[in-house]
């Protein structure tokens, strides 16, 4: 049985991190959350650099829920340099953020991310979108790497 | 030395009433506030004014033939000639701007406005012209389009700003008085739980109002695009979509056919939801209601949407279409009092306006238009 963890959350709010991973809880995902605070946390992570320098950077994430409000480091950019990273560069990126400005969505599709999802206010709201967003990326969609294919199912 | 006349009959004098309209004309020229400019059928000028002298600082033998143009800015001079010798050519009035030197040396723009002249034969003799200083206009036109910019800048941050920031901590809120009343449940009593719900609903209620508020900015952020706008088919495929939400209700829908507009399709949906919604809410008591939407009779450009429902006072009718004011009880009809200010923000932003009759217990009735009235 692997260890690796499946979901990588880029998200600098404490509050949003944990509400995201109480919704994965009640939704029974099986699934391992991996948190970064900020878009540097997340490439050092990637990369296996930094912090992270221990880690096997060809362990992937079956998929990394990315938020666009981020400090240091805009969403947006980090979206960009996951994009130019040579072995992340395939991994699924869904956007969770708090707006459904078109400017921002366009941004997100355009620098290629594969989901768009606005983070409801109402927490039941909140919780079924986490519960389908988690099924269909860890379960239904097939990841690039069969590492995370495998792994989605393992644990 | 005298000159040698011809032989023949002396040259007739010049009669003193042509005297007189000379120098009248000179009188009025010179005491106009604008600068004025003749030319002749060569498009040379020959006359300029004392006001024009006094601006450029020139005599009037320097300003003759095209002397004045050397006053024209080098970067201005080309387009300021073909403009004139073009118009000259097809005896075309013409009207443009350019920068005109100072006797003081700076630059100021002008606005230069030529009309070819006829003699009283119809023959054609030239242009007259007139320029106003147009500088301070210019340079105060340039301000306000910058503070536009500005402004519209500071509202996109301040809407981004409600979209991100201020959802956040209210997804907090939300969130975890719901895991609370989850999670330990059994620590607290009936009092206690009534409170949590009510927290709960107090940050549903706030995310819809700032959802309605966002929809409201976004109203004047996006660009007007317009086109023939088929109002009568934009109103059934509402009314279509409220009796799919609510098939229970029973509503009499009357919709004139042809209603046309030019307009922004986007907006002028959003305007009719919102008014058919609105129609649609305040008709909720009764049996069976009736929703009539056509168009002003004698005021083509006038459409309006009438209900039978619960309607106003009019004594409050000038605070309908402001945000955030409700005229009901939310326990009577539940509302965000965003819905009319984004119906009068669309008029408006179409050059149009909105207004509403109405008497309490007879319905009402609101009133739009999507262009000025002509």
């Amino acid at each position: 049985v692997t260890t690796t963890p499946n979901i990588l959350l880029v998200e600098d709010n404490d509050d949003d991190a944990e509400l995201t991973e109480l919704a994965f809880k009640r939704a029974q995902i099986q699934s391992h959350i991996v948190r970064a605070k900020d878009g540097f946390e997340a490439l050092d992570y990637l990369r296996g650099r930094g912090a992270h320098r221990d880690r096997d950077p060809r362990d992937l994430p079956a998929v990394i829920l990315l938020d666009l409000n981020l400090p240091r480091m805009r969403g947006l950019e980090v979206l960009k340099a996951i994009r130019e990273d040579a072995r992340a560069k395939l991994v699924p990126v869904v956007i969770l953020s708090s707006s459904d400005e078109e400017n921002d969505r366009v941004g997100a599709y355009g620098n290629h991310a594969n989901s768009y999802v606005r983070k409801p206010v109402d927490h039941g709201d909140f919780s079924r979108a986490v519960q389908s967003l988690g099924l269909y990326w860890l379960a239904v969609n097939l990841p690039p790497h069969s590492s995370a294919t495998s792994l989605a199912f393992s644990r | 030395m005298q000159t040698v006349k011809p032989s023949g009959s002396p040259p007739a004098p010049t009669p003193a009433s042509d005297r007189n309209a000379e120098e009248r004309f000179r009188t009025m020229a010179d005491h106009a506030p604008v600068l004025l400019w003749m030319s002749g059928t060569d498009a040379l000028c020959n006359f300029f004014n004392e006001p024009w002298l006094a601006f450029t600082g020139r005599t009037m033998e320097m300003e003759l033939g095209n002397g004045w143009a050397e006053g024209v800015h080098a970067e201005d001079f080309q387009r300021c000639m073909s403009t004139y010798l073009s118009a000259f050519v097809e005896r075309r009035e013409f009207r443009m701007e350019y920068r005109l030197r100072r006797a003081d040396g700076e630059y100021r723009w002008v606005l230069d406005n030529g009309v070819p002249h006829f003699g009283p034969d119809g023959v054609f003799a030239g242009y007259i012209g007139s320029c106003i200083d147009i500088t301070d206009l210019k340079e105060a036109r340039e301000e306000l389009d910058r503070k536009v910019l500005e402004r519209t800048a500071e509202l996109e941050a301040f809407a981004y700003s409600v979209s991100h920031d201020l959802r956040a901590p209210l997804r907090a809120i939300a969130g975890f008085s719901e895991e609370l009343s989850r999670s330990c449940i059994d620590q607290i009593d009936e009092r206690g739980r009534h409170y949590l719900e009510r927290i709960s609903e107090g940050a549903k209620r706030m995310g819809i109002l700032m959802d309605g508020l966002l929809a409201l900015s976004r109203i004047a952020r996006t660009d007007l695009v317009k086109g023939h706008v088929n109002l009568s088919g934009l109103a059934r495929d509402v009314l279509k979509e409220l009796r799919e939400r609510e098939p229970s209700r029973a509503v009499d829908a009357e919709i004139t056919d042809g209603l046309m507009a030019k307009a922004d399709l986007g907006l002028v949906r959003v305007l009719l939801e919102n008014l058919l919604a609105n129609a649609w809410k305040f008709t909720a008591k009764k049996d069976r209601a009736r929703i009539v939407v056509g168009q002003q009779p004698g005021r083509p450009q006038a459409f309006f949407v009438r209900d039978d429902g619960a309607g106003f006072d009019m004594q409050y009718s000038g605070r309908l279409f402001a945000p955030f004011q409700r005229l009901h009880a939310k326990q009577d009809f539940d509302g965000t009092g965003i819905g009319l200010a984004t119906v009068h923000r669309i008029a408006t932003r179409h050059g149009g306006r909105a207004w509403a009759e109405g008497a309490v217990g007879q319905g009402a009735t609101f009133y739009f238009t999507l262009e000025g009235s002509s």
